[in-house]
């Protein structure tokens, strides 16, 4: 059909092409305002989609982003609380070892155990140090001190009332990174490795293993010396100051005006004869005898020393120093100790150390127990039970700087996922933009040509709408 | 002559006045919708024989004739239903994606990543109760935007109805207009003439129809046309029936013509659009929502239900789901866990109780084990009540609740009994304890016995059937609730507990002067027990501890026990077998000579295990389960009573977060009964962000990327396709417009045309007037 153009199409014409122009305009009048390519999904629905993952995606990344922002001061205050009590050791060290010094007086090491409860103090606070609300040392139950110092058998011990779990963060598809160390772990003992003695009783360790855990006083206990003396020589106060155990020899040269209990030094017997000398053997048990009797005969005797034993502060059964496995139980502290008590010389308190078991405080505390010499020791028995108590702190001060090293490393693997973490939302933000955003240069170039096109549009229009008979009519 | 040539001349001033009429006509409706170009047909009159001449008789004008293509019309018609049905299922598409708000907006998706946020940023400190209280806020807003969805969804469906409703009263108007115009057409064209502008007018009208309901029509040899939609009769020649739009309580939308027994499915025309997107696309987007909310709920609730609050395990619990009398017989009871009306599917597995005594912190792990086929209400009922500290029931709305006794409280969590022989007390602990050689169920009969002689006295356990669900299959438990119902036996300070499918026999003291002797009985060889055995208990007791975490997906069960009799640390040989509940070895663990009492040792799956000194015996049968959880309810049966749930609700509708967690954020579950710091519930739902959901085959998220980016390709399918159309409607417009539109040019050529035609004629007849004067003059 040839074409027959019509006053309707022609108008028609124009007003469409008017209208699709002027949409064009607005269109990309949109997209420069908003600066959005994508403004409904109906825009672009691949793109909507591709966007919409990306976004999840960079959603996940900000989560973890945030997770570890807000798990990142606990982990740093951890680290630097355990460098603070890694040097409060090495001070507690430093002192201990100045304690062994053989040649302090008693007011020295009690000046030094003054200073060593001072450093426990501390290291206790950096125990318990808190980030906000929570404390960094108690592992998942974090919400209560976790080291508290009780008296235990009147003695000064810390008990750790946290838990050894570790708390994890999530950093990543189902990766999780652990924020914390257990303070059992940073200020608890190292491996277990057994039971010690200080060996001041001579007794010794059974044939069955024994278990338990940390410090523990063994108490040998003189209950009565036995053994015809003769020479009218007498225990004073019926042996109730003597401390031997088991048979001592005791030997009174009248020639030389000594008298010597087993191995141990020979004592001159002063004039007038007294009536309590102590005499003791080279492992340090005494017998207090009385000579106010004494007929001036030579004596030779063996005494022998009657006792009972008490684990803590339980009850004291008698020993017969023949037993080789004797079973000695604390329920409440859940401590099984078997114990060999064959070699034993005297009566003392034993210092029951179950190795590797001790907390880092209770080392502290018990040397500074040690220096105050409570028990009434001599100084080399003191020199044995704080290198007993030694060895356990450089255990624990291995366990500490153990912990501070796996800080450490936690801590730089969060720094690297962060910085993984923070490329990828910047790259993921990119990615979004990319699909989204609209480009400028191309709009701009797309506005210009709509708008050319809706002017062009217009002039013609307007010539086209012109062009009519009537004006050629008269 | 004169009078024939005055006629010649009156005639042909007559049609060229009409011409001229109608082109006058023709110019002024130039812009007249629906408007068809009038031509005047002429034609030259009968030739007269005059004197042996055949003398022409003038001109004729024989009728007005409009320019028409009927068959343009036909396609316009059609066109226009296609383009009305496609304009407004986009708008309707267009309203769901305004909803959607995406991308870049506050829609489902950037909440969910809110939540997923708030969970991580909770796990770094559960206790912190800003965190917990930014974990509510953002739950609440995520809620609010499902039912936010849900509700706009159902107002777009009745905006969409009463639409339809509006445009059949627009369908009946027009109905009616089209039967008046058929009458008019009838009457004018009985008379012979055809009615041009009536015509138009009813094609303008069946245009203006077909825009909202597709149709069909034919024109009878009286010159009125027959609507029919979807096959049924709308307007006949001289009636109408009317369309009806009626709205279900669902919202669809069923129309019918009057007097019609079927109802009418329009393919095209606006209605068919609203309809198509009312009954096909926002359901399938409303389904979508709600799976992705039942999905969220769902997921959501199997990790919390089995996690534990800060604060600890519950004293009592009340399920959100009600319990439903699906048979109707009155009875909720006797249903079918798997067919009792509960909105999540209750599948077969295992659901791990743990019940903790406050006082002492002794755990106990207790499995139900759930066949979603055979176990009723009852059964789950029946089982939480075995459980000795334990008691559930119904409530008034059919919920289920378990109650925990005063001083216990219960958990599900796939915790880790750090102490698995506490309670127990069945693996070298100072008890006399004596395990059956034999596990259950063991085939007891009625009346069977068990010989004891206990401290006090010497006395018989008789086994009667009312302690056994079936005593031919008496579970290891069942046997020692019977024993301990016994009076005898707490009377003589001894107690029976089931560990590993087998009966211990155990004095309630420990210590080496506890002793007890199995003297005999008929259930003897059963049991697994021999005649004459004295048992005695040991002044050290093993206490054995558990550390590190379960790392292994699946459940399980380690049975543990001795290879030889001896004391942990000293005797040489001794080691402890780890078998799985099946048999199958799992470690060989050296606590013989020179193990280290309370030194842990690996056994696997993460976890290690310490011992402390004490005396191992197998004569005795000592033997501890540790039983192993990575999926503390297997059967979903939490999720689908909904007890300790996150959400409440099972689709987008009726999401909510879980009011009492609303009110009090301390309630969240965000651990497995660690400490106040356990996260491990808040990693579980972290991994749920990542996880590829069973019932969406996606993750949450790739789930909502699909559904709006598929809405986004409907709507720019739709958007083309109606542009398409539209394009198609215009060029068949212009091709109209062509035949029958008006240009005016051409008129005004055809109106000097005529306007010299009828000077001429005035011409023509002054010059026969002249002609004739001459004459007369003669005369």
């Amino acid at each position: 059909m040839s074409l027959r153009p019509t006053q309707a199409s022609i108008f028609n014409l124009v007003r469409q092409g008017l209208q699709l122009n002027m949409a064009r305009l607005i269109r990309a009048q949109e997209q420069v305002g908003t600066g959005k390519r994508i403004l409904e999904p109906s825009d672009d629905p691949l793109g909507t989609s591709i966007s919409l993952a990306v976004r999840r995606q960079r959603g996940g990344v900000q989560a973890y982003r945030s997770a570890i922002e807000r798990a990142r001061p606990a982990l740093m205050s951890g680290a630097a609380r355990l460098q603070d009590a890694s040097g409060l050791v090495n001070q507690a060290r430093a002192i201990l070892v100045q304690g062994m010094n053989g040649t302090l007086s008693n007011t020295d090491r009690k000046t030094l155990a003054t200073q060593l409860e001072l450093v426990y103090e501390s290291l206790l606070e950096a125990g318990n140090s808190r980030e906000g609300e929570r404390y960094l040392f108690a592992g998942v139950s974090n919400d209560a001190p976790p080291f508290v110092e009780v008296l235990d058998d009147g003695r000064r011990v810390v008990r750790y009332r946290g838990d050894g779990e570790e708390v994890s963060i999530p950093v990543g598809r189902n990766v999780t990174l652990e924020v914390n160390v257990p303070g059992s772990e940073a200020f608890g003992g190292a491996e277990l490795t057994g039971v010690s003695f200080d060996g001041i009783t001579g007794i010794t360790g059974g044939t069955s293993a024994s278990s338990g855990a940390g410090y523990h006083d063994l108490e040998l206990r003189h209950d009565a010396t036995v053994g015809a003396l003769g020479g009218g020589l007498a225990l004073t106060n019926g042996g109730a100051d003597d401390t031997i155990l088991g048979p001592h020899a005791l030997v009174v040269d009248s020639a030389a005006g000594t008298v010597q209990l087993g191995n141990g030094a020979l004592v001159q017997i002063p004039t007038p004869l007294p009536t309590a000398l102590e005499v003791a053997d080279g492992d340090g048990s005494v017998v207090v005898l009385d000579f106010s009797g004494w007929t001036g005969v030579d004596v030779s005797a063996t005494l022998v020393g009657q006792g009972s034993i008490a684990l803590d502060d339980g009850p004291f059964q008698a020993i017969n120093l023949t037993e080789t496995d004797l079973e000695l139980v604390d329920a409440t502290r859940g401590i099984v100790l078997y114990v060999d008590t064959t070699a034993v010389t005297r009566a003392a308190s034993e210092l029951v150390t179950f190795q590797g078991a001790a907390n880092i405080f209770d080392t502290i505390l018990g040397a500074a127990h040690d220096l105050r010499n409570a028990a009434g020791l001599k100084p080399a028995e003191i020199l044995a039970r704080l290198e007993h108590r030694l060895t356990e702190l450089d255990g624990g001060h291995d366990a500490l700087t153990g912990a501070l090293g796996t800080l450490g490393a936690r801590n730089e693997r969060m720094n690297v996922t962060e910085t993984r973490l923070g490329d990828l939302d910047v790259h993921l933000e990119g990615l979004i933009g990319d699909v989204e955003d609209a480009d400028i240069i191309e709009v701009v170039s797309e506005l210009a040509e709509a708008e050319q096109t809706l002017q062009v549009a217009q002039a013609t229009g307007a010539r086209l709408l012109q062009q009519t008979l009537l004006n050629f009519i008269r | 002559m004169s009078k024939v040539g005055l006629n010649i001349g009156l005639q042909a001033l007559l049609t060229a006045r009409a011409a001229l009429e109608t082109v006058g006509h023709n110019v002024s409706n130039a812009s007249t919708p629906g408007y068809s170009r009038q031509k005047l047909h002429v034609s030259a009159n009968r030739p007269m024989m005059l004197r042996g001449l055949q003398i022409g008789g003038g001109v004729k004008a024989d009728a007005v004739l409009r320019t028409v293509d009927e068959l343009i019309l036909r396609r316009i018609v059609n066109q226009v239903a296609t383009v009305g049905r496609l304009d407004a299922l986009h708008l309707g598409m267009k309203g769901v994606e305004a909803l959607l708000g995406e991308p870049g907006g506050n829609g489902v998706g950037k909440l969910i990543d809110d939540l997923f946020g708030a969970v991580a940023e909770l796990s770094t400190d559960a206790a912190d109760p800003v965190f917990r209280t930014a974990l509510v806020e953002s739950t609440m807003s995520l809620t609010d935007h499902f039912q936010h969805l849900a509700e706009e969804a159902i107002r777009l469906r009745d905006d969409a109805a009463q639409r339809v409703q509006a445009f059949a009263s627009d369908v009946n108007a027009r109905a009616e207009e089209i039967l008046g115009l058929n009458r008019e057409i009838m009457l004018v064209e009985s008379a012979g003439v055809v009615a041009n502008d009536q015509r138009d007018q009813r094609d303008l009208a069946l245009r203006e129809l077909a825009r909202e309901i597709d149709l069909t029509y034919h024109e009878d040899e009286n010159g009125a046309v027959r609507v029919l939609v979807d096959g049924q009769l709308l307007v006949g020649p001289t009636t109408m029936n009317a369309l009806q739009a009626q709205v279900g309580q669902d919202g669809t939308v069923t129309l019918t013509v009057e007097g019609g027994t079927q109802p009418v499915t329009p393919d095209g025309g606006r209605i068919a659009g609203l309809i198509g997107f009312a009954g096909d696309f926002l359901p399938a987007f409303q389904e979508d929502v709600r799976q992705l909310a039942s999905d969220l709920i769902l997921e959501f609730n199997r990790v919390h239900s089995t996690g534990i609050p800060a604060a600890g395990g519950f004293s009592h619990l009340t399920g959100s789901h009600a319990l439903q009398d699906v048979d109707g017989d009155g009875a909720v009871t006797d249903e079918r866990l798997a067919d009792a009306g509960l909105p999540f599917t209750v599948t077969s597995g295992t659901l791990y109780v743990n019940v903790r005594d406050e006082a002492s912190g002794a755990l106990v792990t207790h499995t139900i084990d759930i066949d979603a086929a055979p176990t009723t209400v009852a059964d789950l009922i029946a089982a939480f009540d075995a459980i000795p500290e334990l008691s559930a029931n119904l409530d008034s709305l059919n919920r289920l609740q378990v109650h925990a006794d005063g001083g216990f409280t219960f958990d599900f969590a796939p915790r880790l009994n750090r102490s698995p022989d506490q309670v127990a007390g069945s693996f070298g602990s100072g008890r006399a304890s004596h395990g059956s050689a034999n596990q259950g169920p063991f085939n007891l009969t009625a009346g069977s016995t068990l010989d004891l002689t206990g401290p006090t006295s010497s006395f018989t356990v008789t086994f009667t059937p009312a302690s056994f669900a079936d005593m031919s299959q008496a579970s290891a438990a069942e046997v020692a609730a019977a024993i301990n119902a016994d009076p005898n036996t707490g009377a003589n300070l001894l107690r029976a507990v089931a560990v590993d499918d087998r009966v211990f026999l155990q004095s309630i003291g420990q210590g080496a002067a506890q002793s007890f002797t199995i003297d005999g009985g008929t259930a003897l060889g059963t049991l697994g027990f021999t005649a004459a055995t004295t048992v005695t208990g040991h002044d050290t007791s093993v206490t054995v501890e558990v550390h590190g975490e379960y790392s292994a997906s699946v459940n399980g069960r380690w049975v543990f026990r001795p290879n030889i009799a001896g004391r942990v640390g000293t005797t040489a040989g001794l080691q402890v077998i780890v078998e799985t509940a099946a048999g199958l070895p799992v470690a060989l663990l050296d606590v013989g000579a020179g193990y280290v009492p309370g030194t842990e040792l690996q056994v696997a799956d993460g976890l290690a295990v310490s011992f402390t000194v004490g005396q191992l015996s197998v004569a005795d049968g000592d033997t501890f389960v540790q039983e192993l959880i990575a999926d503390a309810d297997t059967a979903d049966a939490l999720v689908g009573l909904g007890l300790n749930g996150f959400f409440v609700g099972t689709d987008a509708e009726t999401i909510a977060l879980r009011p009492d967690l609303a009110s009090d954020p301390d309630l969240i579950a965000t651990g497995f009964g660690g400490g106040s710091g356990d996260n491990g519930a808040l990693l579980e739902m972290m991994a749920l962000q990542h996880r590829t959901v069973a019932g969406l085959d996606a993750t949450f998220t790739e789930f909502y990327g699909s559904l709006v980016g598929g809405i986004g390709f409907d709507i720019a399918s739709a958007e083309s396709s109606a542009e398409i159309e539209q394009f198609l409607t215009e060029s068949l417009e212009a091709r109209r417009d062509q035949v029958s539109g008006v240009n005016v040019d051409e008129e005004l050529v055809d109106m000097i045309q005529y306007e010299q035609a009828f000077a001429a004629a005035a011409q023509f007849i002054q010059v026969v007037n002249g002609l004739q004067d001459e004459v007369l003059r003669l005369l």
